[in-house]
């Protein structure tokens, strides 16, 4: 079991410490996302990258339409990542759609969990009819499965008759070309509807397991208020607004986002 | 920026770590109508529509962070005037020891995309055909599945049509017709192979009186219980079937004539020996016959009934081979 999540997920385990920092990437990404922050964690803890079913380095055999197509079905990759490594009590870092799943694989197994960091989290990313501000209108998410249709080979290269055979992609495929979900339109256009058609407010009341809320003040994708609603929501959590532009503070302010979250698990 | 590049046949951006313009060239400026001011200082997603920004986040930005190059890029950008103008992008992280750039050069595409909007639309038309083909075969294939079912079903109900109209609706075993139709079979496979078989006749010896003592009903009881026996010895390699009235035939096979009389025998005793109370005991008659040359369906049963005949002249009770008639007489 362990051995076959391991491949499965594409584990990657380094560095040297008795905590342990599970991080793991968000939509349209893969976990070499983390390795601009990484090296400022691997003296003092143990890391856990992995990459989710479907994305990156993952074995695509393994994607099934039914489990993914909530975010329920990461959160169980979430939690079996942590059991092929006999881990309990980790520290969650997520980016981006990662948080949510994060949170509700602590819903579900609070005891693996001793802190979460959410970095650009959004429990909805629409805009809802009682006044919620996610940020987009369905229109847009339908926008944007039409781009990444056009962007992503296989696409428009894929004739209605090769549609017919669905074929599943397969570790061969998967090796040809390793870009971003590029290799595997479907599934890519399954995490985006996922993603951005959830809502899970409704959860986020039930959260237990302190939690750091890192926020860009001039995010490109979640409205900074959303930030702020995730804080009033969520009993235990912090909220740190970083002033950096984007939605990926890892990447672009790597030394600062580390900061902040080193600072953050000194003190809780 | 120098006049060419200013100039150069695609657009030039040039963008800074987190995304914000740095530079443009005269193309792309031209291409969405903006003045160079409005553009330097903004960031990249300024020009973008909602699902862009998200592009560009998703999928640019960590792109070309992680692997230094992004190619074929495709997005919308906002013309000054407010309509969406496509491009292709291919774009390259540059990085010295004092400089990081993201290196952006851009081909508008509007034509480009019509042909691939036909294209994609004639997908759609096509993966529409095939899924109405598909469930008309869906259909067809019910159908199908439908009519075989019932298939086997008439097969079913024609093979037990033709087993029952086999069969003696009084004892359950061979009828007549039945009967001459096996004979007509071993008789033909006797004339082609030579493999000889017996015909046995037997006839319950008073019947006439069984019926006419105690009355009809019982009458078929015994033919029915009778019946059972021959069943019963005829096995499985032998054919018992009723002849008719109180007469019975057996065929038997492969079966000599040494066979043949053994089994008869056999028979007769069984009979003897079973327990008729019913009607203070019975007993049968026996005639065989076994297949030789110049024989044929006709001639043999004449043979087997002339033996019977003679079991029934010399006392009832009793088997004769038509074989040993010759020699009395």
């Amino acid at each position: 079991m362990s051995k076959e999540i391991r491949e499965r997920n594409h584990i990657n385990v380094f560095g040297k410490g008795s905590k342990t920092i599970v991080m793991a990437h968000g939509f349209g990404c893969e976990q070499g996302m983390w390795q601009y922050m990484a090296p400022a964690f691997e003296e003092e803890y143990q890391l856990v990258l992995f990459d989710y079913v479907g994305s990156g380095r993952s074995d695509l055999s393994a994607y099934d339409p039914d489990k993914y197509s909530q975010l329920h079905g990461y959160a169980e990759d979430v939690i079996d990542v942590i059991e092929a490594l006999d881990l309990k009590d980790v520290i969650f870092v997520g980016h981006s759609v990662s948080s949510m799943i994060g949170m509700l694989a602590s819903l579900k197994r609070p005891e693996l969990f001793d802190a979460l960091v959410m970095i650009g989290p959004s429990p909805c990313y629409l805009n809802k009819e009682d006044g919620y501000k996610g940020g987009f209108e369905e229109s847009d998410i339908r926008d944007l499965l039409d781009m990444m249709e056009m962007n992503f080979t296989g696409w428009a290269s894929y004739m209605a008759p090769m549609a017919m055979e669905q074929p599943k992609e397969t570790k061969e495929v998967q090796d040809l070309e390793q870009t971003f979900v590029s290799n595997a339109p479907r599934i890519a256009r399954q995490f985006a509807e996922v993603t951005f058609l959830s809502d899970y407010r409704e959860t986020l009341h039930e959260a237990k397991v302190k939690t750091l809320i890192l926020q860009c003040a001039h995010d490109s994708i979640v409205p900074v208020e959303v930030g702020e609603y995730l804080h009033q929501a969520m009993e235990n959590s912090e909220l740190h607004v970083l002033d950096a532009k984007g939605h990926y503070p890892h990447i672009s302010q790597p030394e600062q986002t580390a900061a902040i979250i080193k600072d953050y698990l000194a003190r809780s | 920026m120098e006049e060419r590049l200013r100039l150069a046949p695609g657009g030039l951006i040039a963008l800074d770590h987190e995304g914000y313009i740095v530079d443009v060239n005269d193309t792309f400026l031209n291409e969405l109508g903006y003045e160079k001011d409005s553009l330097v200082g903004n960031h990249l997603e300024y020009l973008c529509g909602t699902s862009g920004k998200i592009m560009f986040h998703s999928y640019f930005y960590p792109t070309i962070n992680l692997y230094g190059h992004v190619k074929e890029f495709l997005v919308k950008f906002s013309h000054s005037d407010g309509h969406d103008v496509p491009f292709l992008l291919n774009g390259r992280r540059y990085q010295s020891e004092d400089l990081f750039r993201i290196d952006i050069v851009t081909l508008p595409m509007t034509r480009r995309l019509e042909y691939e909007q036909e294209l994609r639309q004639a997908k759609d038309t096509l993966q529409q055909l095939l899924d109405e083909q598909e469930a008309v075969l869906t259909e067809l294939q019910k159908i199908n599945d439908e009519i075989q079912t019932k298939q086997l079903r008439l097969t079913e109900i024609n093979n037990n049509l033709i087993l029952a109209s086999n069969l003696d609706t009084l004892t359950g075993i061979s009828n007549r017709k039945h009967m001459q139709e096996t004979l007509v079979r071993l008789v033909y496979n006797f004339w082609k192979t030579g493999e000889i078989f017996s015909l046995l006749i037997l006839d319950i010896d008073y019947f006439k009186r069984v019926n006419d003592t105690y009355g009809h009903p019982v009458g078929d009881q015994v033919l029915v219980k009778l019946a059972a026996i021959l069943k019963k010895q005829a096995q499985h390699e032998y054919t018992a079937a009723r002849y008719g009235g109180e007469e019975f035939i057996i065929l038997l096979p492969g079966a000599s004539e040494d066979l043949a009389v053994q089994f008869a025998e056999q028979l007769r005793v069984a009979v003897q020996e079973t327990n008729w109370d019913e009607v203070s005991g019975l007993t049968i008659s026996i005639g065989l016959s076994t297949s030789g040359e110049g024989d044929d369906q006709l001639s043999i049963l004449k043979e087997a009934d002339d033996a019977l005949y003679a079991s029934k002249h010399n006392g009832r009770n009793q088997v004769t081979h038509f074989n040993t008639l010759a020699e009395r007489t």
